[in-house]
């Protein structure tokens, strides 16, 4: 690891860190002060983001199931996102693994699939 | 200042300013390299060696070839012979692409070329990735390993991600179709529109961290009232 990537880990514990608490000690479905989903605010549709907030919430406080109804997408998107991190930052040791995580199929079908979760929330209520 | 320079799929240097203007011809397929650069650019690209460039031009027949140059010439193409080699066994000498079967993949490699794929010639394996013994001892392993980064252009796809789903922004879904357009290209070598669409992913993820960071203190002064 180069100290460049050293330096935007650490600055991505930080922020991490940082979010954590805020996200700990306050409620985004009780406070004003979290930010709200301009596309909700505009077109009262949900957007694939919208309960991202309220589920992180619920995740630091350990309640899955919850967190799951806010927002079901963010849930499963979390262990994939670690993945991503990880074979971004060992790109050169492990060079296959970033190759088929980042293949055209396999963003298309991330694509698809956050697609499908946009209008199908809005449509089934997830 | 030293400068890398590849001409036609042979690379040599460091070399002074002089030098390079005696050694280009054709700057088409002339490909320049130095400290402060992020990646190889065709030298009539690069605005500070707009004088060579035109130099080249006006000369009415070719330069004289030094003695030296045929010499990097002869080398070149025994470089760019063992680079097809290369292309069975790419990277044998690191252990995790070892196992690689490059039938399945052929998709550029991080590890591959620095310099964008030159047309006509087999791209070069410059000389610092490739095993030693592939070269001939005169053939002197100068350039250092410029900062690979700008090589492979990154997909974006983990902030594409996390610019849908985790935080409020539903134009984070464009990044995402960027993020996949990049690796199409990556897939098909076309590094430039590669690049292009990679550095839309990161403009498009940038303009959402903007937007978030533009909206948020109004939904904070719209919202505490």
């Amino acid at each position: 690891m180069t100290s460049r990537q050293i330096a935007i880990l650490a600055l991505m514990a930080v922020g991490l860190l940082c979010a954590a608490g805020i996200y700990y000690f306050y409620d985004p479905s009780l406070d004003n002060f979290f930010p709200r989903c301009p596309f909700l605010t505009v077109t009262h549709l949900r957007c694939p983001g919208c309960g991202s907030q309220r589920a992180i919430h619920a995740i630091l406080h350990g309640d899955l199931a919850t967190a799951w109804h806010f927002n079901a997408m963010m849930i499963i998107s979390i262990p994939l996102l670690a993945i991503y991190t990880f074979a971004e930052f060992t790109r050169k040791r492990f060079v296959r693994l970033y190759q088929a995580l980042n293949s055209p199929s396999v963003i298309w079908t991330i694509f698809a699939a956050v697609m499908l979760w946009w209008v199908g929330r809005n449509i089934f209520g997830w | 200042m030293k400068i890398w320079v590849n001409i036609n799929g042979i690379q040599s240097g460091p070399m002074s300013r002089e030098a390079l203007a005696e050694m280009v011809t054709d700057p088409s397929v002339t490909y320049v390299w130095h400290q402060g650069m992020p990646n190889w650019q065709r030298i009539d690209l690069v605005p500070e060696f707009a004088d060579i460039v035109a130099a080249s031009k006006t000369a009415s027949e070719p330069q004289p070839q030094a003695e030296d140059e045929n010499l990097a010439v002869a080398v070149g193409e025994e470089a760019a012979e063992s680079a097809e080699a290369e292309i069975v066994v790419p990277q044998a000498d690191s252990d995790d692409l070892a196992q690689d079967d490059p039938a399945e993949n052929p998709e550029p490699k991080e590890a591959q070329p620095q310099i964008p794929p030159i047309p006509v010639q087999v791209p070069p394996i410059p000389h610092y990735y490739a095993p030693q013994q592939q070269y001939q001892p005169q053939y002197q392993p100068s350039a250092p390993a410029p900062e690979p980064q700008g090589e492979i252009p990154s997909t974006y796809l983990a902030m594409s991600i996390i610019f849908t789903i985790l935080c409020c922004n539903a134009i984070g879904i464009l990044a995402i179709v960027f993020s996949a357009l990049t690796s199409q290209n990556i897939k098909s070598g076309n590094l430039e529109a590669a690049r292009r669409y990679s550095e839309y992913a990161a403009l498009t993820i940038m303009i959402t961290i903007a937007a978030g960071l533009v909206l948020f203190p109004l939904q904070m002064l719209l919202f505490s009232l």
